[in-house]
This record gives structure tokens, C-alpha cells and sequence, in this order.
């Protein structure tokens, strides 16, 4: 597909729009695409979703500045309005899929494996601290530990939401 | 920002930063040979949480494909 035909699909569809960038050397598209065209016919009504593969769409790719795949980018009216890279589970496309349908802001999920990076390195600072009596370096595993779990955090989501409020 | 960095380059990141740090703190490299090394590797820790190195772009580099 390139970019026109691209922009013609788009400007077509009155639904706000989940792009799906695959290939089929790409073990982790694989396993997710499955799970996206699930959720595409799921909210067929609301979403129209639209897998690109990425080896026939190089145009469309350089258009969305797409260095890795899988990639899965959400257009509301035409506009990115979010962008999840890497292989994410089945709760965290819902949440998109969701969001985009009701309307609402598409906050994009943490991928797995940058929860688990992040807990793993946090961990192995606070370990390296504990060990060597230092104190900061014990810290700043604790940051990088609490950024692979904040979107879960109740104290995190209430505070960020009184400062969007005010 | 997009990322530019593939899973395998941010663990190695991950483990060079504890090792550089790791050995500052275990006070085996002082001086101003440690701050750079804790310098270097707060650099690699923060690059490998966010799955981008600023470096790589005027390079061209992009390990994420």
C-alpha cells in the first residue's frame, strides 16, 4: 500500500482508526496479530481497524516514523493519537481499543517487557545499593523499579489526576 | 520519540550501568575515573528505560528493527 492509497483508506473511513504495522518474519506480530484482529471485530462498529504490513507499505511507514515493529498506532480524525510499540498483551490493546471507541484519551499501556526491565534494573540497583551502603544508588533502583509499576499505582493515578484537574 | 533501541541492546545497557555503577559504589574505582563511570552508566539506565539513545540519531543508528 503506499501513501496515497494509504491516505485514500483513511479519509474514507469515518471511524477513528487502529493501524496494525506487521510482518511476517516479525515473531512478535505473529502473536499479536491474532489477538488485535480479535478485538478489530469485536469493535467493528466503532473502530475500523487496519493491519499494515509493513514489507509492501515502506511509503506509509516512513510517514508514521515507524523504526520498529510491531507497531500499533490510534488515529482520531485523520491525527496520531497514540502509539504503542513493541508486543503488548490482550488487556493492554483492549484499553486502546476501548478508549478510542468511547471517545476517550488513548493512554498507551507499558509494554511487558519494559515492566519487567524496568522492575529487573530497579531491582538490581536496590540490591547493588543495599549491598554497597549506598543509599542513592539504592534510590534510584527504587525510581526505575516504581516506573514499571505506576500506571498501577492508586497514590500515582490520584495525584496525577488532581494536577490534570487543577 | 521514537524508539530506536532493541530489547537485547537495553538488557545489555542495563547490565554494563549496575556494572559501572556497582563499582563505584563498592568504592572499587574512586575519584573522577568513578563519577564518569557513574555518569556513563546513569546515561545507559536512563537510555535503556526509554528504549531511545539520542546518539544514535545523527549516526543513523537504529538497533529496534
Amino acid at each position: 500500500m503506499n501513501k496515497l492509497e494509504f491516505q485514500q483508506k483513511i479519509s474514507e473511513s469515518n471511524k477513528p482508526v487502529i493501524i496494525d504495522f506487521w510482518a511476517t518474519w516479525c515473531g512478535p506480530c505473529m502473536m499479536t496479530k491474532p489477538i488485535l484482529e480479535k478485538l478489530g471485530k469485536e469493535y467493528a462498529e466503532k473502530v475500523e481497524f487496519m493491519p499494515i504490513n509493513a514489507d509492501d507499505s515502506r511509503e506509509v511507514l516512513e510517514q508514521f516514523h515507524v523504526l520498529g515493529i510491531p507497531t500499533v498506532i490510534t488515529l482520531r480524525d485523520g491525527k496520531e493519537v497514540g502509539r504503542a510499540t513493541g508486543s503488548q498483551n490482550e488487556e493492554n490493546y483492549r484499553m486502546m481499543f476501548e478508549a478510542l471507541a468511547e471517545g476517550r484519551e488513548v493512554k498507551v499501556p507499558i509494554a511487558q517487557f519494559d515492566r519487567m526491565l524496568r522492575l529487573g534494573a530497579g531491582a538490581l540497583f536496590i540490591m547493588i545499593g543495599i549491598s554497597t551502603h549506598n543509599w542513592i544508588v539504592g534510590g534510584i533502583g527504587g525510581i526505575i523499579a516504581f516506573m514499571g509499576i505506576y500506571d498501577r499505582c492508586p497514590i500515582w493515578k490520584a495525584l496525577t489526576g488532581m494536577f490534570k484537574r487543577s | 520519540m521514537k524508539r530506536n533501541m532493541s530489547n537485547t541492546d537495553r538488557i545489555i545497557r542495563v547490565v554494563v550501568a549496575a556494572i559501572f555503577i556497582g563499582l563505584f559504589a563498592a568504592k572499587v574505582v574512586v575519584g573522577v575515573p568513578g563519577i564518569v563511570l557513574v555518569v556513563l552508566g546513569v546515561v545507559f539506565l536512563l537510555t535503556a528505560v526509554i528504549a531511545f539513545c539520542p546518539l544514535y540519531v545523527p549516526f543513523k543508528i537504529n538497533t529496534n528493527k
